[in-house]
């Protein structure tokens, strides 16, 4: 008991949501269905235990009954019981391996999915603020941890516990006195152990430390290789990496000495420890005709006194084995139980009519419950009208996109889509009617075909080949030899920026959108492309809703209505000639970006003066 | 090491003269000789345990590190197309999860296996002394768990190589999930994700059960073969003391030899499962050392010193990336030094490429590209990279303060330099706006920032470097119009006595361009002055008509400021 205070007690309290027990209770919720395997295991346990502790028992009577009496005739019988336990012990092996592995994967595979499962319906403001290598190490590195934790540490601390009180039993029913000889040396051992968990448990940390540094580091110089070459900085970056290698070094160095100095002394206090037993035995038999410990006993003492050590080392080392599981099960448990603050409506509402008419109505939003982004925002957006906005950095742009598409719902005020709130909307219904193009296009590692038919599989080839010819995305895909089916490469890096910009809009065009959201979508395509996007865009999206992000004004000549943005409120909007005529801020920013594209010229003209 | 299981294994012979003279002969004065020789054996046997084990520690941990500096050392020379082919994932448990596998089996398989050996070896050497028919036991059954171990060793091996490459697939899966969330979030993607990350799920954990069932056919084998030992040698060892031919003492060591049996043999299927690790990470840090740079200095390499004049000149250049799809056909370009040039064409027509030649990122697969009239293969790799500043379309940030990141290029920067660098980007204000000005921590684990501010933080680097050539890759397309404006003009002086190449699609920068170079299809199809082009009336004057820049909206405002405003 007093060892599971210790557990407890020592875990540092501070950084930590959950208490151990509440992450005790979640890792067993995985086991739980798996309730029979480990009934099963546990009793596959007890008797290898039982086994264990008894084979020695039987060695001695097979000395002091058989042998030294010299019964030759029935040394047959107790053989066979001694192999008859083996065999036993052997087939409960089998399954006691298997079983033990079953357990920790099973439960791990179960855990995996459901932390994936329920990362993937999170909503989109917990990854806007979540790092994805974290994310992913999550769902891999830490949750092998809470498996090598079931598979060595919870079934080894069993096994040994088991172990560790069958035999301190039967050596006390075997001889008190030799009994306390022998576990003379535990306390120094267990002294020891105390002792040196502290420093290598710092020894530990400062190697998990220096190979996430480590893989930090090389994963930086991986993503930013470009970088670094044209830089020509490769002996600068090959030295930082020398220098948190050398601290990788020397952590190993440091905890191996402290553990290689453990073994070593725990092996010559178990040596000692046989001498004492050894030494004891001769001394109480001393001028003793019949003696009083036989040399069958002292034969199974030696050999419990070989095991004696394995279950109090195990209970040392599972100490770090748990706290390195309890580290990993936070973590997994904060994920699993961070809920989405977008959710869905008990009783959603699905539109009666589904054309595209958005409403905002008094919305107001801030991302820190401070500041507001939008204010005051009113607005009507009516069916197939294509509306752009237009502001500088900061003015609330793609807020607005980003509340459209619920990736955060408005502090105050309503957005409705047809007349129904986003927020009685089921989400599967505004995900599959709203759809954003950003300008930072992703691709799968999978074919051009894949990637454009991404979430609407039910498209038809035909169809996915009119839409690429019509914006112009069928000349870049023919330049292949595999067309449709090229391999596109991790985050499409066989395709250039403007080539994935491209890539991107079709796939939105494709899913035949209600609502579609261009945030800065053709930025990197040229003027030409542009050109021909815009013809088959409205084309093809005849009937949706459009909403432009854009900085390059002259792209919008020909939207219905645009709308102007300062500081999260709308102060201008109309059509492009109107907002001209007028001479407001449209006209003034149109002036600006035309005076910037000018402006080379312009300082050619100066220098040339 | 020798010495440590040396001194271990005479323990049980002490321990047969202890019985043997305790309750046999009841020779006390021996007796106590005997008790100390075995204290001082302990002592003996676990310091030298202690320094073989720090011995063999040192010489593994050192090696690893150079291994790993090796691996390193290759992977940052790799060409660039050598990244573009290969998951990150996969690069990473290369150079960590497959040397870690070595360093395992480097300091601790080659320990135990050197100590179980020799353990073996002793035991059977002095079963062999106490008597010979008990060591046949040991040798009948030890001889085909040998072979049993080895056939463990093939079948676990490949599983394990499996497993790797089945957990790389596995994280790869969460990371292209995450990486493109909001893709598979618009597109209802979740279901997909899911079902892709279960059957990988699923399948990792066939092959860990897969491995669980040798496992579970295997070794408890080993434990087995060790009682029937042991009950062997109770029958006919007991048989032999009864018969008389073997003492008490001699039996009872005998047993114990057994017990001391059990750590090595648990060490062998130890030993077999590191051996395979080992193997498999191995095999693939392999393909790092084997695969050859194509990219590399020649022979006699000229070294840059001072600056290049930087003319730069494509003659007649061919290249594919992958040898099969065509990019450039036949190029031909030519830069005068200092000139401000652009290269503008449609998406796909190689313009990225073609500046992706200049610091040899690539070599073309036919025609040269020279700089002062020299073929750039001939100049000195670094020293060629350290002339030209590259801004790309990706900017990349490393995970370090703002600081850093712009005198990345040169470390050895002063603080006014950096702060003229960022003013220079249009970055300043916003970076005297952060928490910790300059210090701040950015990339991967710092603070979010910006499409934009990205690209200025890649500008700023960029301007920093005093280089003769400066290449713009689409670097403002994030940036809004305003600030593009200001950056322009700061950047403008910064161009003075550089050779200059901007790619872009606002039609609008190209003004200023002492020349354009309008590409198509991999080759140059018009070249020349904003003006030139315009009055040529080809393809860049129908790009331009084409492109919704109103001519007379703009030209009224131009006269309206040149008028007097």
């Amino acid at each position: 008991m007093g060892f599971a205070q210790r557990l407890a007690g020592s875990i540092k309290k501070e950084e930590r949501q959950y208490t151990d027990v509440e992450l005790l209770k979640f890792f067993f919720s995985f086991i739980k269905p798996h309730r029979k395997a480990g009934i099963i295991t546990i009793i596959t346990l007890i008797i290898t235990s039982i086994l264990a502790v008894f084979t020695p028992y039987v060695l001695k009577l097979a000395i002091d009954n058989y042998i030294i009496p010299m019964k030759f005739s029935e040394l047959w019988k107790i053989t066979s019981i001694y192999a008859i336990l083996i065999l036993i012990g052997w087939i409960v092996d089998i399954g006691r391996i298997y079983l033990i592995s079953y357990l920790g994967q099973v439960t791990v595979h179960d855990m995996r999915n459901y932390t994936f499962d329920h990362l993937t319906d999170l909503s989109m403001d917990f990854f806007e603020n979540e790092e994805t290598g974290k994310l992913v190490s999550i769902l891999t590195n830490d949750i092998d941890t809470v498996a090598e934790f079931l598979r060595n540490g919870l079934t080894d601390i069993v096994t040994n516990l088991l172990r560790l009180i069958g035999i301190i039993i039967i050596m006390f029913i075997l001889s008190p006195g030799l009994t306390l000889v022998t576990l003379l040396v535990t306390p120094f051992i267990t002294f020891i152990f105390y002792i040196v968990r502290k420093y290598a448990r710092e020894a530990y940390r400062e190697i998990r430390k220096s190979v996430a540094k480590l893989t930090a580091k090389i994963a930086e110089t991986i993503n930013g290789i470009t970088v670094i070459k044209v830089y020509a900085q490769e002996e600068r970056v090959k030295k930082e990496f020398g220098e948190i290698n050398e601290e990788n070094y020397r952590a190993n160095i440091k905890q191996n000495i402290i553990v290689n100095s453990v073994f070593p002394l725990i092996r010559s206090l178990s040596s000692i420890a046989i001498l004492l037993l050894v030494g004891y035995a001769v001394w109480v038999n001393q001028g003793l005709k019949q003696p009083a410990i036989s040399v069958g006993t002292i034969v199974a003492f030696i050999r419990y006194e070989g095991m004696l050590f394995d279950p109090i080392l195990s209970l040392t080392m599972f100490y770090s084995l748990f706290q390195s599981a309890m580290a990993a099960l936070e973590r997994v448990k904060r994920i699993t139980s961070h809920e989405s603050s977008i959710k869905e409506d008990p009783n959603p509402l699905i539109p009666k009519e589904k054309k595209g008419k958005l409403v905002f109505d008094n919305v107001w939003f801030s991302y820190d419950k401070q500041r507001f982004v939008l204010k005051e925002i009113n607005l009507q957006i009516d069916p197939g009208e294509s509306v752009a906005l237009v502001g500088h950095t900061g003015a609330g742009k793609s807020t607005i996109g980003k509340l459209i598409l619920r990736y955060y719902d408005p502090d105050n005020g309503k957005i409705t889509l047809d007349d129904v709130d986003l927020r009685k909307l089921p989400l599967s219904f505004l995900s599959k009617k709203v759809v954003l193009v950003p300008q930072e296009p992703f691709l799968f590692n999978n074919t051009i075909m894949y990637n454009l038919k991404y979430g609407h599989f039910e498209v038809t080839d035909e169809e996915v080949y009119h839409v690429s010819k019509e914006i112009g995305l069928d000349r870049v895909i023919n330049k292949f030899p595999q067309k449709y089916d090229t391999i596109v490469g991790p985050r499409g890096v066989q395709l250039s920026q403007g080539e994935k910009q491209l890539l991107s809009f079709a796939r939105a065009l494709l899913s035949k959108p209600l609502v579609v959201v261009l945030d800065e979508a053709t930025a990197s395509v040229d003027p030409f492309t542009e050109y021909e996007i815009q013809k088959a865009t409205e084309k093809i999206l005849e009937n949706a809703t459009t909403i432009i992000i854009a900085h390059r004004l002259s792209t919008l000549k020909n939207v219905d209505r645009i709308i102007v943005m300062e500081e999260g409120e709308i102060v201008e909007q109309g059509k492009w000639n109107e907002l001209i005529k007028k001479q407001g801020y449209f006209y003034d920013y149109y002036k600006a970006q035309v005076l910037s594209e000018m402006s080379g010229l312009l300082q050619l003209e100066e220098k040339n003066n | 090491m020798l010495f440590s299981v040396g001194a271990e294994l005479i323990i049980p012979l002490l321990i047969k003269e202890i019985i043997d003279a305790a309750f046999i002969k009841q020779d006390y004065m021996h007796l106590k000789l005997l008790l100390g020789e075995i204290f001082v054996l302990a002592i003996i046997s676990g310091g030298m345990n202690f320094l073989s084990r720090i011995s063999s520690e040192f010489g593994a941990q050192k090696t690893v590190k150079k291994l790993r500096n090796d691996v390193f050392d290759s992977l940052i020379n790799k060409d660039v197309q050598y990244f573009m082919t290969r998951e990150t994932g996969q690069l990473l448990t290369r150079t960590t999860a497959d040397v870690e596998a070595i360093r395992r089996l480097l300091s601790v398989g080659t320990r135990i296996s050197l100590q179980g050996t020799m353990t073996y070896l002793g035991i059977i050497f002095l079963l062999w002394k106490i008597d010979v028919s008990l060591v046949m036991i040991v040798i009948i059954m030890g001889v085909p768990l040998l072979f049993l171990m080895l056939i463990f060793g093939k079948r676990v091996g490949p599983l394990f190589m499996k497993q790797r490459i089945q957990f790389g697939d596995l994280s790869n899966i969460v990371q292209e999930t995450l990486e493109g969330i909001s893709v598979v979030k618009s597109y209802r993607g979740e279901p997909i994700q899911k079902s892709l990350f279960h059957n990988s799920n699923r399948k990792y954990f066939d092959l860990q059960m897969k491995t669980a069932l040798e496992r579970a056919r295997f070794l408890p084998v080993l434990y087995a073969a060790l009682g029937f030992m042991t009950a062997g040698v109770i029958f006919f060892g007991g048989n032999a003391v009864i018969s008389g031919v073997i003492t008490v003492g001699s039996f009872v060591a005998f047993i114990t030899y057994l017990t001391m049996l059990i750590v090595p043999t648990r060490f062998v299927a130890w030993f077999l499962v590191m051996w395979e690790q080992a193997k498999a990470g191995a095999k693939r840090l392999h393909e790092i050392f084997s695969v050859p740079e194509k990219v590399k200095n020649s022979p006699n390499a000229i070294k840059i010193k001072g600056r290049l004049n930087g003319e730069i000149i494509f003659e007649n250049v061919y290249f594919s990336y992958d040898g099969v799809t065509p990019v450039l056909n036949g190029l031909n370009m030519h830069i005068n030094p200092g000139e401000k040039v652009a290269i503008l064409g449609a998406i796909g027509s190689g313009k990225t490429s073609i500046v992706n030649l200049i610091p040899r990122f690539y070599d073309p697969q036919k025609g040269v590209v020279k700089i002062d009239g020299i073929n750039i293969k001939k100049y000195d790799l670094r020293s060629l990279r350290r002339q030209i500043s590259f801004v790309s379309q990706d900017t990349f940030l490393f995970s370090t303060t703002i600081k850093e990141n712009i005198a990345f290029g040169k470390p050895d920067a002063t603080m006014e330099e950096i702060i003229e660098a960022a003013k220079i980007a249009q970055l300043h204000d916003f970076i005297m706006k952060l928490p910790d000005k300059y210090d701040t921590i950015v990339g991967e684990r710092g603070i979010k920032i910006s499409g934009g501010q990205r690209q200025r933080v890649a500008i700023a680097r960029a301007v920093l470097v005093n280089s003769s050539i400066l290449i713009l890759d689409d670097t403002t397309s994030s940036i809004d119009s305003k600030t593009e404006r200001e950056l322009q003009k700061a950047l403008w002086k910064v161009m003075e006595g550089k050779t200059v190449i901007i790619i872009t699609q606002r039609i609008g920068n190209l003004r200023f361009a002492d020349k354009i170079f309008l590409v198509d299809n991999g080759k140059v199809v018009e070249s020349g002055t904003h003006e030139e082009l315009l009055n040529k009336k080809g393809l860049y004057w129908e790009i331009y008509v084409s492109r919704t820049l109103d001519p007379k909206i703009a030209e009224a405002i131009i006269k309206k400021q040149s008028i007097g405003e």
